[in-house]
């Protein structure tokens, strides 16, 4: 122990959380800053070291690992709780901001555990106050509360594998410590591990839960959600599995996954989805890369991320309170009537393109000169592409469609926007802006120090500015091609719900085939009326089971069904039922062995 | 400052042709400039030649706007409520 | 004979609460309200049983045992009844003059139970049994003129008889083959097929009767129905206490057995079977009473993974999630009956909007529903983690793995009971609540020690350590 008193910034949140339920009238929303501003204070003046510690239960628990990869997480963290917050100031929906204390709270937990327990403990603390995010927005959109199962179920299981991997670890080396893992020595457990965190952190293959659900969240609910869930992975990810090829090659997948997708997308707030895709893609490649300087490069780019994507949420989240429409299909023509908001957007969309001034250019080129400086030149190229197609479809694609493309959009009735929502908005532009001309006020925050990376050269500046200006000028050339069209991408959640029709058939068919055998033996031996005409035309009616199912989250649910059909209230159904099952186990054990 | 930006944008609404006129300009300063500005370490070696990245961000961009909106996007589109429906 | 009244102070002291009963279901006077009684009563002996926490002796000729476990579950047993009866007090569905029947029926079921947890002699265990099922018979049916009562009340009493009298016919096929009916002895046996047939199927269809009480599959048809039929606070009662006494007997005989023999698979076999079924039945359900109806029957299975590891930490495990178990229902139950203004059975609609309407039962509710899943920081996970923990590589890894998986089927509905009580808006003619303050207090205290249990688990985890040690050492 260095320092002497570090304040957990989620204990402000979770008390604030539990507070809120308690307070009448409508004071309490100049409350919600708070948390933010104590956590503002508090990670800019710990000192490095391990607070919090204790026993429990016989396991040493670490509540307050205090180092330099922990430390500047929470200070973004930090930062955008406050712009959020600010952001969310309107919102009347006290529970809005119970799961967003809840959800930011549990962020800082998992940046701040040290062992596996209690970082399992804040990451389902996340995952349910998430979900509520989502299902808060209900009454403005019907598509939250199937999203929200949706998401929720994903999250379980990306929990279920953090969780096996967990106590599988523990069994093999008797501690819950969460300490990197040697690439060269992993067993199957850290794959678990590596993983659930994965899901978190959107791998490809089990990332459909991030756009399917981020854009039916609510408008401040999903400025939280692009900052903290995606980010929190990455965190852990670079605390456990820096160095693991995998990471590598997959976190470039996923920049190009991303982009590929949302050039197609119409759906603003999904396009951005794809995008975090896209853009944690840059940090896993950096921490699967593993060299000190990819690491500071996903470092910083996860710290410039949190804030031009919170921008970027926050700025078409604006354009949906506003116009009550994220489809670019249905705008244009915005830009003289929401102009801040255009402006804001605009800065945002350029620090993701990484454009010079911004705080994209000095975050993302430190992970792509790593990579060619590792002589990874195939992985480099393959995010200069990747910055290419997010220039064009987040820089350009949908400020073009939503604000410019149509004539000046006169007519359209517009809700007015509130002032603190500008106010975040106005802030984070600028954090953006400055962030990308002083680069110093990020770099010295960065695990590996001294950071030998200087971003504002001539060249560097150069490159950039031919590379998007160029790619700017691919779009002036295919504009036509790049018009949104109305439509549903389909993507991996699509596989998903095949899996889980295949499942339910599976188990419906053997199930109706010995229920038709059953059957067939009661009629043979007379037992027709104890069974009650046996319940074999109802139970599980393969012909209907299409009809039974409708998303994934209902397929589960069609099997209890199934399942619950077997109980019919007929009491000579279940002493027969009883005494066959029961000896059909102990057949079963029996004859095994 | 929103009515100035909004006149503004207004304003450039109008002119819109002078900032086409403008991009264009730009674009060949671009690669006149890296006739003269190379880089020190070169990452990838064509980078030597002026105008690498010029063509390749155009050549990207306009390859992966073709194939993905012309070609992808045909096999992966469903109805926008396929997932209500399903 | 070795006998000292003090060491038996908890099942005397509920011997002489049902006396207090018993005259004034005789006198006929109603100037005492039998309810209120009780739960002064149950309250007075939670303390008592508490004081008598610890002792250790065996008396009744070696049939009866005070010893770590017993006084373990003695004190869950306790404190259920006390918040079971509390929960009873205000009973719509109860006419006024059963009410001292009502209460005394309860009492002597709570008292069977407690015989239970000290018996060590199978025809002690049997006899004990029946004392706390009889009484739950009668009590079913208590519930206004409510037909579906009557129904629940038969099946229930069929099928407990059908059970029992299986178990009966076990018990005698395990006193031929092994000679004796004292566990202590019977322990020292062999229990595989191959050496003592007879003996290893008259233990399973002995085991058969408990595995009714605790409704594990396929012995589970009667529950959801059970808690359908019967009233809300009679359905808390049944929901709880009898799977102490079910999961008491069962700890100590799985004490006997060891991995890899029959019927300890056949025990992992059912218990997943009986988790597996149990969530997915519950998935379709709308009634809150049949959903923790499925849900018990789930956790029963969960139960098994700690008794098939058959090792201290694992029945000490086990006994632990019960106790987990039981708070965590009664927490449940509490917000279903206080919610219920008149009696009538909650359903999931019945809970929209409310975190409106009482922002404190919603969020029992929610902690209450989360510790069932097995979220962190609630007692539930704490438990489960326990039981899993305790259960890896003792030859049953593909239970514990079952019983992981299960877990994530059965957050989809225990999720959805907290989605309608926290996003859904209530609808025009809402359910009638009748939460007092003092009812919303207890509630609060009972979440309150599901996440209390969750964080510090420590001193009662620590008592069923040390139970589960005196079982094998």
């Amino acid at each position: 122990m260095t320092g002497s008193s570090f304040l957990h910034p989620a204990a402000a949140f979770l008390a604030l959380g539990i507070l809120l339920p308690f307070i009448r009238g409508s004071w309490w929303r100049w409350l919600t800053p708070i948390p933010a501003i104590l956590a503002i204070y508090s990670v800019f003046t710990v000192a490095p070291g391990d607070y919090g510690g204790l026993t429990w239960m016989g396991f040493n628990l670490s509540l307050g690992r205090v180092d330099a990869l922990s430390t500047i997480f929470a200070n973004v963290f930090a930062i955008q709780a406050l712009l959020g917050f600010i952001y969310s100031l309107h919102q009347e929906d006290k529970r809005q901001h119970i799961a967003a204390c809840f959800y930011v709270g549990g962020a800082f937990g998992c940046v701040f555990s040290g062992d596996y327990l209690s970082l399992f403990a804040f990451w389902e603390m996340m995952s349910v106050a998430s979900t509520m995010l989502i299902w808060l927005n209900f009454r403005e959109n019907k598509r939250s509360l199937a999203a929200g199962f949706r998401y929720f179920l994903m999250h379980t299981f990306g929990g279920l594998l953090l969780l096996a991997g967990m106590l599988l670890r523990y069994k093999a080396l008797g501690t819950w410590a969460f300490t990197p893992v040697d690439p060269s020595a992993a067993h199957y457990y850290d794959w678990l591990i590596m993983f659930g965190f994965g899901l978190n952190a959107a791998i490809i293959g089990l990332h459909a839960w991030l756009p399917d659900a981020y854009p039916e969240a609510t408008v401040t609910g999903a400025v939280f959600m692009s900052a903290f869930t995606t980010k929190t992975a990455v965190y852990t990810l670079a605390r456990g599995f820096a160095g693991w090829e995998f990471l590598a090659i997959m976190g470039v997948v996923m920049t190009l996954y991303g982009v590929f997708y949302a050039t197609m997308e119409n759906n603003a707030r999904r396009i951005l989805s794809y995008h975090i895709v896209s853009q944690v893609g840059y940090m896993v490649a950096g921490i699967g890369i593993g060299t000190a300087m990819t690491l500071n490069g996903a470092c910083a780019h996860a710290y410039a991320h949190i804030l031009y994507k919170g921008l970027l949420f926050m700025t078409v989240g604006g354009i949906l309170y506003a116009t009550g429409t994220q489809k670019l299909t249905e705008l244009g023509g915005l830009a003289s009537r929401l102009p801040i908001v255009c402006l804001c957007y605009v800065v945002a969309g350029l620090s993701i393109s990484g454009w010079p001034v911004f705080n994209g250019f000095i975050s993302k080129t430190i992970t792509i000169a790593g990579a060619f400086e590792d002589h990874r030149t195939l992985l480099g190229i393959g995010m200069e592409l990747a910055a290419v197609g997010t220039f064009l479809s987040v820089g350009i694609k949908l400020p073009y469609f939503a604000f410019w493309s149509k004539a000046p959009d006169t007519t359209r009735v517009l809700k007015p926007i509130p002032w603190n929502m500008h106010l975040a908005m106005i802030l984070g532009a600028s954090l953006c802006t400055l962030q990308g001309l002083f680069p110093q006020a990020l770099y010295w925050l960065l695990p590996y120090q001294p950071v030998e990376y200087t971003p504002w050269t001539a060249w560097h500046v150069l490159q950039s500015f031919m590379l998007l200006s160029f790619a700017g000028f691919a779009f002036y050339l295919m504009r036509k091609t790049m018009k949104p069209h109305e439509q549903r991408n389909i993507d991996f959640d699509y596989l998903y719900r095949l899996v889980g029709r295949g499942f339910l058939f599976l188990v419906s068919k053997p199930v109706a085939w010995l229920d038709s055998i059953w059957t067939e033996v009661y009629a043979r031996v007379g037992l027709k009326g104890l069974m009650g005409g046996a319940a074999a035309s109802r139970v599980f009616d393969v012909s209907g089971i299409d009809t039974v199912v409708d998303g994934s989250a209902y397929t589960t649910r069609g099997i209890g069904r199934g399942a619950a059909k077997t109980q019919t209230g007929r009491l000579n159904d279940y002493l027969a039922g009883a005494v066959a099952l029961a000896a059909a186990v102990l057949a079963l054990v029996w004859g095994l062995r | 400052m929103s009515e100035a930006l909004s006149r503004f944008f207004l304003w450039a609404h109008e002119n819109r042709n002078l900032f086409r006129i403008l991009f264009f300009v730009v674009l060949v300063v671009l690669v006149a400039l890296n006739v003269f500005e190379k880089p020190e370490h070169p990452h990838v070696h064509e980078e030597v030649y002026p105008g690498f990245w010029a063509v390749f961000g155009l050549g990207a961009g306009v390859v992966m706007i073709y194939l993905i909106k012309r070609i992808i996007a045909n096999l992966v589109a469903f109805d926008e409520d396929t997932y209500d429906r399903l | 004979m070795n006998f000292d009244l003090l060491l038996i102070l908890p099942e005397t002291y509920q011997l002489l609460v049902i006396a207090g009963l018993f005259y004034m279901t005789l006198a006929g006077r109603r100037s005492i309200d039998a309810g209120r009684w009780t739960a002064a009563a149950a309250g007075l002996g939670l303390l008592v049983t508490i004081a008598s926490l610890g002792g250790e002796s065996l008396m009744f000729y070696g049939a009866y045992k005070i010893d770590g476990v017993s006084q373990f579950f003695k004190l869950i047993i306790a404190f259920g009844f006390f918040i079971a009866s509390l929960n009873a007090v205000r009973q719509p569905t109860l006419a006024e003059p059963e009410r001292p029947d009502y209460f005394l029926l309860l009492a002597m079921s709570a008292w069977g139970l407690m015989l239970l947890s000290s018996s060590v002699e199978l025809i002690t265990i049997y006899i004990a049994l029946e004392i706390s099922s009889y009484s739950l018979y009668a009590l079913i049916p208590l519930r206004a003129q409510n037909r579906g009562a009557a129904e629940a009340a038969i099946k229930y009493i069929l099928f407990g008889a059908v059970a029992t009298a299986v178990s009966l016919y076990g018990l005698g096929f395990i006193l031929a083959g092994q000679h004796t009916s004292y566990i202590a002895e019977l322990a020292a046996k062999p229990w595989s097929f191959a050496q003592a047939p007879m003996a290893a199927l008259g233990l399973i269809l002995f085991l058969a009767g408990f595995f009714y009480k605790l409704a594990l599959f396929p012995f589970h048809f009667w529950c959801p129905d059970v808690y359908d039929g019967s009233s809300n606070e009679t359905a808390a009662y049944v929901a709880t206490l009898p799977k102490l006494g079910a999961v008491v007997i069962l700890v100590r005989l799985a004490a006997m057995l060891k991995p890899g023999l029959e019927i300890t698979t056949a025990l992992a076999v059912l218990g997943a079977c009986s988790m597996t079924f149990g969530n997915l039945a519950a998935l379709a359900q709308t009634d809150v009473k049949r959903i923790l109806g499925f849900s018990s029957v789930a956790h029963a299975g969960y139960v098994m993974v700690g008794l098939t590891a058959a090792t201290a930490k694992g029945l000490s495990a086990a006994s632990f999630y019960i106790f987990v178990y039981v708070l965590m229902n009664l927490a449940c139950f509490w917000v279903l009956c206080h919610l219920s203004g008149d009696g009538r059975n909650v359903k999931l609609d019945d809970l929209n909007g409310l975190h409106r309407r009482s922002p404190a039962l919603a969020a029992i509710l929610a902690v209450a529903a989360f510790s069932l899943v097995g979220l962190p920081p609630t007692a539930g996970f704490i438990g489960k983690f326990f039981l899993l923990t305790s259960a890896w590589n003792q030859g049953y890894n593909w239970l514990v793995i079952v019983a992981t998986l299960n877990t994530a089927i059965s957050i989809y509905y225990y999720l959805n009971l907290v989605r309608h009580a926290y996003t859904e808006d209530a609808a025009a003619a809402p359910i009638p609540m009748a939460a007092s303050p003092a009812a919303l207090a207890v509630g609060l205290v009972l979440a309150a020690a599901v996440l209390v249990v969750g964080v510090l688990p420590g001193p009662i985890f620590n008592y069923a350590a040390a139970a589960g040690a005196t079982l094998l050492p």
